[in-house]
């Protein structure tokens, strides 16, 4: 309570300044300022002219063909690998709980398995890429074992190999989801279901995923949005290469605005590529409501 | 009777399949940062280190390894005392106060924003922001803009734990004659104690972990890890032991952290 | 003396009036009732009493100086909330102790003024424990030693038995009034329930919709009630409203309704041509069955509904078509559904309304004045 000098309610605006000027200081005001040199053609490297140029840089991006099949390659590494990651996630948080009875047990492997999910993306892209170069563990020990070495960052697998790094990484969230959300259907459900003689997948069917439908939703969604987010693997484990195979949106638009210094251009395509995205979660949202 | 043990066998043959998964790479950078440099490309590769050593951790504790470290410690602290201080100041004002239509809106508004938009699409004008300013590569541009990243975070889950608290504690407070910032002291920050913790729990993951910021904002004069870790790939022949070292080192907080907060985690992903 | 005064207060939430025009003058040392519904205003009152609140109209004054605009923590006040509002992460003893540290009160008369106030409410086995390990009835004996042991200028309670089983309520009422007794201290109680305020108030402010619809001692709130509300609202089983009219039959003044008639000439005096619409109420508890009293008033009727309250027995008895009268008869007292019984009451025990709520007359041997 304050003391009141007048009889209408004082918002503690003092609270919430601080706070707001932060946010509008670092990030609503360089989104701003990013939409204004959006419609200019700006390389700081060359001039420090900038000229307006209207939507053409929208119009561009929208025509180069680098910037589509890099959104093609997100919806490749992105929408299968975060598929992937739930749906291991969720079987390996259903196995723990059928079949790890002891708590003290359980808990353990549960924080073992969490573990490269706490870890920064770039130190585990440096432990797999350790593993992964042609002369890697992997290939070391396929040699000794009497097997050929595998391009792992060759073009044709290079891309595959980063997602099965996320997988590594990040199959640990929609676990952690699906394990909370498993332990808190309440027991009372199984017992009835199994006094009335339903089998398993009955009750798997029946029980256990419908609890769990909205959670992993949820997952999916969390997941989605921060694989297509970071570019550290990328950046780490291949820089995009060999050539563009490995070039995933948020990589091409670091490329375009720090290597080339294209700024108005990759102004364009931050709020393009912006916009995709909220679109597609918009829509994966109202997708999931109605199933 | 038989067929179930088969269901269970097969179960937790899985688990321990896909327990090596997870963990063979971890065990690999262990083993690798005990190892002389030569020891790491032998073929067959060793499962321990040939010669047990200690010399990649005292190489990375004594030269640009440990100012990396010492750097992202200064940010992350920084950063996550910042974005948990102001959090929970406004996230007590979002949860008490009738806020009209702009502020309240506008928060979870930036929120959605933050958490949505690729950073590198944010980097963009904040590199040019602390670039005008001559701030770039330096503790306090870093610290600024990882506790404005954070800061939405911060609010939005310390305002569930402030909407859980009964309002009416404070008012016994206020009627018992202890002014706004006492009762703040003696109620609200000890009954959300825990909430606070898993917040700043989180914040330290995210700002410890991260690497664009890093590397575009800092890199030169001030290096955190994340961005220095690359850097010892360059150069004629790569340290592995030392990068499995130094990626040890960073590891240890946000291990410690998960063995504590374990259960704020389960519970705020819950949510 | 007048210790607590409000007046003319106007509280809204967005569109809602809470308080509407609300003037009090609360006795220093006495027991004031707030009594009324849920959603009243009782509460916003007693907020605004606590400096919890601020009213948009009107002024507070505690000892002639108005103190509207001061906040609660100087205010010297005491409040009891509804949950109780202990502090959970506080032992019993640091909860009652926190008023006095927070006036900085030396440690042995703090030790002092708890052990004193804990004997009374028979909580000294409890102060070494935590409020989320007590049972309800003893954490708000906690939160009325929390206020009294300051002894506030004026102490608040919030429905403060609402949360509580019927045992303990009847045991807390009686404990009440002796401790106001005991440390003279001026209360104000709000409460939903009339069986409060008729077991423990000097003074009761009935509350409706945000109107104050009287303000009175209890007994003329319940005697003298000012109008069908708090007539109906004060005693239970609640007064029985029958809606009739006022007839001229043979120079007398009769109300009448359908075959129902009483006879309340020296009741309505001059005011029996305006008045053609008129309620007339009745207490259960005035209304006798069967025939061994001479009565005035005799109808006859169906029993409908026999229910067992306590040690005592409703009877529902219709009379009319449309008409069911409540009697409460004390001690058990057996009937069958369908029996025909007798109904009887004096005329002098009648309250008569205007079709608008207002009392038009209320029975003259109960009341004699204070």
């Amino acid at each position: 309570m304050f003391q009141a000098k007048s009889r209408k309610i004082k918002t503690p605006y003092y609270l919430i300044l601080p706070p707001q000027f932060l946010i509008w200081v670092v990030v609503i005001f360089p989104l701003i300022w990013a939409v204004y040199i959006s419609f200019h053609d700006w390389n700081p490297t060359i001039s420090p002219q900038r000229t307006f140029v209207g939507i053409g840089n929208y119009l561009a991006v929208l025509r180069d063909i680098r910037f589509l099949s890099a959104l093609g390659r997100m919806l490749y590494y992105s929408g299968l690998g975060v598929t992937i990651q739930l749906v291991l996630g969720t079987v390996i948080a259903l196995a723990l709980v059928e079949y790890i009875r002891s708590p003290r047990i359980r808990t353990t492997v549960l924080v073992l398995f969490l573990l490269p999910m706490m870890m920064a993306e770039a130190v585990a892209a440096q432990m797999w890429t350790l593993l992964i170069t042609d002369t890697g563990t992997i290939n070391n020990i396929l040699v000794w074992l009497g097997f050929s070495p595998v391009g792992w960052r060759a073009k044709e697998l290079a891309l595959t190999t980063i997602m099965i790094v996320d997988i590594w990484q990040w199959t640990a969230l929609p676990l952690l989801i699906a394990y909370a959300a498993r332990i808190s259907i309440p027991e009372g459900l199984y017992e009835s279901a199994r006094l009335d003689g339903a089998s398993k997948w009955l009750i798997l069917r029946r029980i256990t995923l419908p609890y769990m439908r909205v959670p992993l939703a949820i997952a999916f969604l969390l997941r989605f949005m921060d694989s297509y987010k970071f570019l550290d693997k990328v950046f780490i484990m291949t820089y995009g290469g060999p050539g563009t195979a490995t070039e995933l949106p948020t990589f091409y638009l670091y490329q375009t605005a720090f290597s080339y210094f294209k700024v108005g251009y990759g102004a364009a395509m931050s709020w393009i590529f912006g916009f995709i995205a909220i679109v597609a979660m918009f829509l994966f949202w109202r997708l999931a409501k109605s199933v | 009777m038989r067929k179930k043990n088969w269901g269970r066998f097969f179960g937790i043959l899985g688990l321990v399949v896909y327990g090596i998964f997870v963990l063979f790479p971890i065990y690999w950078t262990v083993n690798t940062s005990f190892k002389e440099v030569g020891d790491v490309y032998k073929v067959p590769p060793s499962f321990v280190p040939t010669k047990f050593t200690l010399e990649a951790y005292r190489f990375v504790l004594q030269g640009t390894g440990r100012i990396a470290l010492s750097n992202s410690l200064v940010v992350a602290i920084g950063a996550t005392l910042i974005a948990v201080v102001l959090g929970t100041m406004a996230s007590y004002a979002y949860s008490r106060y009738p806020f009209t239509g702009f502020t309240n809106e506008g928060a979870q508004f930036n929120l959605l924003t933050v958490r949505m938009f690729p950073p590198i699409a944010f980097l963009l004008p904040i590199f040019w922001l602390w670039k005008t300013l001559g701030l770039l590569d330096t503790h306090f541009a870093l610290i600024v803009t990882y506790s404005a990243f954070n800061l939405p975070l911060a609010v939005w889950l310390l305002k569930g734990f402030m909407d859980s608290l009964p309002r009416s504690v404070e008012e016994a407070s206020y009627v018992d004659g202890y002014s706004f910032w006492q009762t703040a002291r003696r109620v609200v920050l000890p009954l959300i104690g825990s909430g606070l913790a898993a917040t700043v729990a989180l914040c330290w993951i995210f700002i410890w972990n991260e690497f664009i910021i890093a590397y575009l904002l800092g890199g030169t004069d001030v290096i955190l890890y994340t961005a220095y870790l690359p850097a010892l790939r360059r150069g004629m022949r790569i340290m592995w032991n030392q990068i499995a070292a130094l990626s040890v080192l960073a590891i240890i907080p946000s291990v410690i952290i998960l063995v504590l907060f374990r259960k704020y985690l389960i519970k705020i992903y819950l949510r | 003396m007048i210790t607590v005064s409000v007046s003319h207060l106007v509280k809204r939430y967005g569109k809602k009036v809470a308080l509407d025009d609300v003037s009090a003058d609360i006795e220093g040392g006495s027991f004031f009732c707030i009594l009324g519904e849920p959603g009243a205003g009782k509460t916003t009152l007693l907020r605004i009493i606590a400096g919890l609140e601020i009213p948009e109209e009107g002024n507070v004054f505690f000892d002639g100086k108005e103190v509207t605009l001061v906040p609660a923590q100087k205010r010297d006040v005491a409040m009891v909330f509804q949950d109780f509002a202990l502090y959970p992460h506080l032992t019993v003893f640091e909860n009652i102790a926190s008023p006095l540290r927070a006036s900085r009160m030396e440690e042995n008369r703090i030790r002092d003024s708890i052990q004193l106030v804990a004997h009374f409410l028979k909580i000294d086995h409890l102060l070494d424990r935590s409020p989320l390990f007590i049972s309800g009835g003893e954490r708000q004996r906690v939160a009325i030693a929390r206020a009294l042991v300051k002894k506030p200028k004026i102490a608040l309670f919030d429905e403060p038995l609402v949360n509580l089983d019927f045992k303990i309520r009847e045991d807390m009422r009686a404990q009440f009034k002796l401790m106001q007794k005991e440390f003279k201290q001026t209360i104000v109680f709000a409460t939903p329930d009339p069986v409060d305020a008729m077991s423990m108030a000097d003074q009761v402010l009935v509350l409706h919709e945000g109107k104050v619809q009287q303000l009175s001692t209890v007994w003329e709130a319940y005697f003298r009630p000012a109008n069908l509300f708090v007539a109906t609202y004060l005693g239970f089983p609640p007064m029985n409203v029958i809606e009739g009219e006022l007839r001229t039959i043979n120079s007398q003044t009769v109300w009448q309704a359908s075959s129902l008639q009483v006879e309340v000439t020296d009741r309505v005096g001059g005011e029996r041509e305006k008045e053609r619409t008129v309620l007339l109420g009745i207490r259960p508890e005035h209304i006798v069955l069967g025939e061994e009293k001479e009565l005035k008033v005799r109808w006859e009727g169906e029993v409908v509904l026999s229910e067992v309250v306590g040690s005592d027995t409703i009877v529902h008895v219709r009379v009319d078509d449309e008409v069911v009268l409540r009697s409460f008869v004390p001690g058990i007292y057996r009937v069958a559904v369908g029996e025909n019984v007798k109904v009887g009451f004096e005329r002098g025990d009648v309250y008569l309304f205007r079709e608008n709520g207002e009392t038009l007359a209320f029975p003259k041997r109960f009341w004699k004045g204070e």
